[in-house]
């Protein structure tokens, strides 16, 4: 077969894609956009820097307040500060990974539901 | 067809990088057909390779920031095609009944007398069905989109010598498919 035959040939191979491609492709688009908008406050970056700054509180009241001896936190002064820390931390951070999981486990939920629609 | 670096790409990638999503769907149209070829070489069930094209234009729409307008659009995304192709086609097992290919061959021959443009598209789709990927593959992007092989090796990251053997085995292999399916009838796609 010629070169010239062949590209003739191939010239005819294109396969069309089905009549509603691109109307899919932009709905999920902005689908996509609009979960990303809504997401933003619940990504990582945002839930680290308030948990830093949470985490940052707990220990300056902790080290901090709790040492004076005043009557009504003399209590509390009694109460070890590391593992209290250390317990809140934990608690806290166990509670922000459920959030991210949980708007992610939404977003994928959404997508494959518009997906499958 | 040859689907070089246009203005008109460039143009539209700007406009989407302002927000501008319409332009993005004219970007899509130019691209969409030749895109889904090329997946339909690599991955031979059309539904899943459209899926496919479909997840490649939402990661272009997503990653068009960086796009670096010193090379040609067309090259960027059928590289991400064949590659997002490759990596489905890994981690799918190709479930494709060489049966069903072989009664979709059975059901046109019946009809070969009138080769119209659509059965010509359906003969020449089918051969290329039969063809390993790459084979397909490589015809498509050298003969259809019409790149080098400079080019080619871009986009699929082959050997040129890989690409050389390979276009010269799809030369031979979609020939003697043609042949196949159509016997003497093949005169009327040349």
């Amino acid at each position: 077969m010629k070169e010239e035959e062949l590209k003739k040939i191939m010239s005819k191979s294109t396969i069309e894609t089905s009549d509603d491609f691109i109307n899919t492709l932009m709905n999920t688009i902005e689908v996509d956009q609009k979960n990303k908008e809504t997401s933003f406050w619940w990504s990582f970056k945002p839930i680290l820097i308030t948990c830093s700054i949470l985490i940052l509180t707990i220990t300056f009241i902790l080290f901090k307040f709790l040492n004076y001896s005043n009557i009504s936190l003399s209590v509390l002064t009694k109460i070890p500060k590391t593992p209290v820390f250390v317990v809140v931390t934990l608690v806290l951070l166990f509670y922000i990974n459920s959030i991210i999981r949980l708007n992610e486990y939404r977003g994928t939920k959404n997508r494959f539901d518009n997906k499958f629609k | 067809m040859r689907n070089n670096p246009t203005q008109q790409d460039y143009e539209l990638i700007r406009k989407i990088n302002k927000g501008d999503t319409s332009a993005f769907r004219q970007l899509v149209y130019i691209h969409k057909d030749v895109s889904l070829s090329l997946a339909s070489s690599i991955i031979k069930d059309s539904s899943i390779a459209e899926d496919v094209v479909q997840d490649v234009f939402i990661k272009v729409y997503h990653k068009l920031d960086t796009f670096s307008f010193k090379s040609s659009f067309a090259t960027w995304l059928y590289r991400i095609v064949v590659n997002t192709c490759y990596n489905q086609l890994k981690k799918q097992k190709q479930n494709v009944s060489l049966s069903v290919i072989e009664d979709a061959a059975i059901i046109i021959s019946e009809e070969k007398s009138i080769l119209s443009e659509a059965d010509q598209k359906k003969y020449i789709n089918l051969a290329l069905q039969k063809l390993r990927p790459d084979e397909s593959l490589l015809l498509r992007l050298f003969y259809l989109c019409e790149l080098s092989i400079k080019e080619i090796e871009e986009i699929t990251g082959f050997k040129p010598s890989k690409i050389k053997v390979d276009l010269h085995r799809g030369r031979e292999n979609i020939h003697f498919q043609l042949k196949r399916l159509l016997g003497n009838d093949l005169k009327h796609l040349l």
